[in-house]
């Protein structure tokens, strides 16, 4: 078989440049065809700024902030980050994990990262259970005996911390089907 | 052997040289006396020779030229390299003032427009310089094009964007000679692979690179295509292969011997560990025979790299500790004069082969 002559390669290059623009932007018309299955209107609590801004760029990015609601509301972790409820190992092996990767003790091994779909709640139960939670935790604090003012000025500034400026949105659920998802969750 | 490429007329060139040497030095020590007739035959023809090779292929007669071509060859990469950061720069700046259909068409004309360049350049001039300068900016703005996409138009990343870059790389080296080029066509052909690999052992694609198994079916292809194809119009391909052919096995299989929780296979650490340094032995070794027997520089070259490189490791994990500094590098310096020995025996032992180039 005879090779190509580099004016038959250059015209390859030619109609691969045009028919991988042409297949994408395609994508991107039919993703953006239709109604979408849901609109939410996210701030800048839940969409946050780069850490620095370079002087030379003229784009920007904005970052999606969501926490989970630890298992245990006396976790003491209020960073969002705790394990949730709902993340168990029933869950992990409907999301392909297998037996060996969830080996107790098996930490030098850890297993594979798998393709999964997670659904975030904006504004709903669990932002309000975390909300309760801090109240709580103020109250708790304020109701000790030879009550230490820093812990209740940290108690306090967690609450407003929850009430104004943390994200609204939380991992509430995570599945392979997408379309199974939406059913449960409309 | 016909000269079909810049690599074989190179060579023709310089015998020519060589030959002229030789032959001045032959007749100073009174070896052999030309009659003019035949100095003049000899000199004219060669002189033709010469002259047809360096229009058709833009070699360098002398070593002056050589030289110099070297210098043009840096200044190339560096061009390349400064014209792709302008270009990625300039988007960096002003991209946010631009309207989304504008981002569409810069990013949409950019790689056509530098294709027509490049095409227009190796049609103009055989020095091939500037369709290379040109080819690598054109795969730059390939890139940008399809990353930007994804970034403007959330599209969710995909490892088929390595493959078409793989194919554009390889159109782009093949019709250009560029071995920069090729080996980008390369990285990319082997980064789809891995993903692929790594999307049917059941990881997301993203994170191939935990495995570093992934990455041997990719150096098993790479390294029977310039066995299965030939490439002698095109300039050290087939070196380039090789080395990258092997680059993407022996590093995994170092990566293991030494971190053998993050192998597929389901054994211990230790167990992993062992099998992978004596796979490394054997084919670091394996490497440097068939590359003695088959006359491949490149493939000898790499093997005794990583043949050392996995000696030396073990000589760190057995007696780093406990061995005094002095006796461990006495050590390593008496195990690199011994295998200086080895290889000087090997090369003697070996019939010489001289490479002979006829028009």
């Amino acid at each position: 078989m005879k090779f190509p002559s580099s004016h038959q390669l250059y015209m390859g290059g030619l109609t691969l440049l045009l028919v991988t623009n042409i297949f994408v932007l395609s994508g991107v018309a039919y993703n953006r065809s239709g109604e979408p299955e849901s609109i939410i209107n996210l701030t800048e609590r839940e969409l946050s700024l780069p850490y620095r801004l370079h002087k030379e760029n003229s784009g920007l990015s904005l970052s999606l902030e969501w926490r989970t609601l630890a298992r245990d509301k006396d976790s003491g972790s209020y960073s969002g980050w705790g394990s949730p409820a709902w993340f168990t190992e029933e869950k992990l092996r409907e999301l392909g994990f297998r037996d060996k990767d969830l080996k107790k003790g098996n930490s030098y091994r850890r297993p594979l990262p798998k393709k999964a779909f997670i659904v975030l709640e904006f504004n709903g139960e669990n932002y309000q259970e975390a909300l309760r939670r801090a109240q709580a935790d103020l109250a708790q604090e304020e109701a000790k005996e030879g009550a230490d003012e820093q812990e209740i000025k940290w108690a306090r500034q967690r609450l407003e911390k929850e009430r104004f400026l943390e994200s609204r949105l939380f991992a509430v659920d995570a599945g392979l089907d997408p379309d199974r998802l939406r059913k449960r969750y409309p | 052997m016909a000269i079909n490429s810049k690599d074989g007329a190179q060579r023709r060139a310089d015998q020519i040289n060589l030959f002229k040497a030789e032959l001045d030095i032959l007749e100073q020590e009174n070896i052999v006396a030309l009659e003019p007739q035949q100095r003049s035959a000899i000199a004219s023809y060669h002189d033709t020779l010469l002259g047809e090779l360096a229009a058709e292929y833009d070699i360098d007669a002398s070593h002056r030229e050589k030289q110099l071509s070297l210098g043009m060859k840096i200044a190339s990469f560096l061009g390349a390299l400064g014209l792709a950061a302008s270009i990625f720069f300039l988007f960096y700046q002003f991209w946010g003032r631009f309207s989304t259909s504008l981002q569409v068409f810069t990013l949409v004309t950019a790689p056509l427009l530098g294709l027509a360049a490049t095409a227009f350049a190796s049609h103009r001039e055989n020095t091939g310089y500037f369709s290379k300068l040109l080819g690598l900016v054109t795969f730059a703005c390939f890139v940008l094009n399809l990353v930007m996409f994804g970034q403007i138009f959330n599209i969710t990343p995909s490892p088929n964007a390595f493959l078409v870059w793989a194919i554009f790389a390889f159109i782009l080296a093949y019709a250009a000679d560029a071995r920069l080029l090729l080996a980008a066509g390369i990285l990319s052909l082997a980064g789809f692979l891995s993903a692929k690999m790594g999307t049917w052992s059941g990881c997301y694609w993203i994170h191939f690179g935990e495995r570093p198994e992934n990455f041997f079916p990719a150096a098993l292809l790479l390294f029977w295509v310039p066995m299965l194809f030939t490439h002698h119009k095109f300039s050290g391909f087939q070196s380039i292969y090789r080395v990258f052919a092997l680059l993407l096995f022996f590093i995994p299989v170092l990566i293991l011997s030494n971190w053998g929780a993050i192998s597929y296979l389901y054994l211990s650490r230790d167990v992993v560990e062992i099998i992978y340094q004596i796979i490394g032995f054997t084919m670091s070794g394996t490497a440097i025979w068939f590359g003695i027997r088959q006359s491949w520089p490149d493939l000898v070259n790499t093997g005794n790299v990583f043949f050392t490189i996995f000696l030396y490791t073990k000589f760190y994990d057995w007696w780093w500790e406990w061995m005094p500094k002095y006796l461990f590098f006495l050590v390593i310096g008496l195990t690199a004069i011994l295998m200086l020995f080895i290889l000087k025996r090997l090369r003697s032992t070996n019939p010489r082969q001289v490479e002979e180039v006829t028009a």
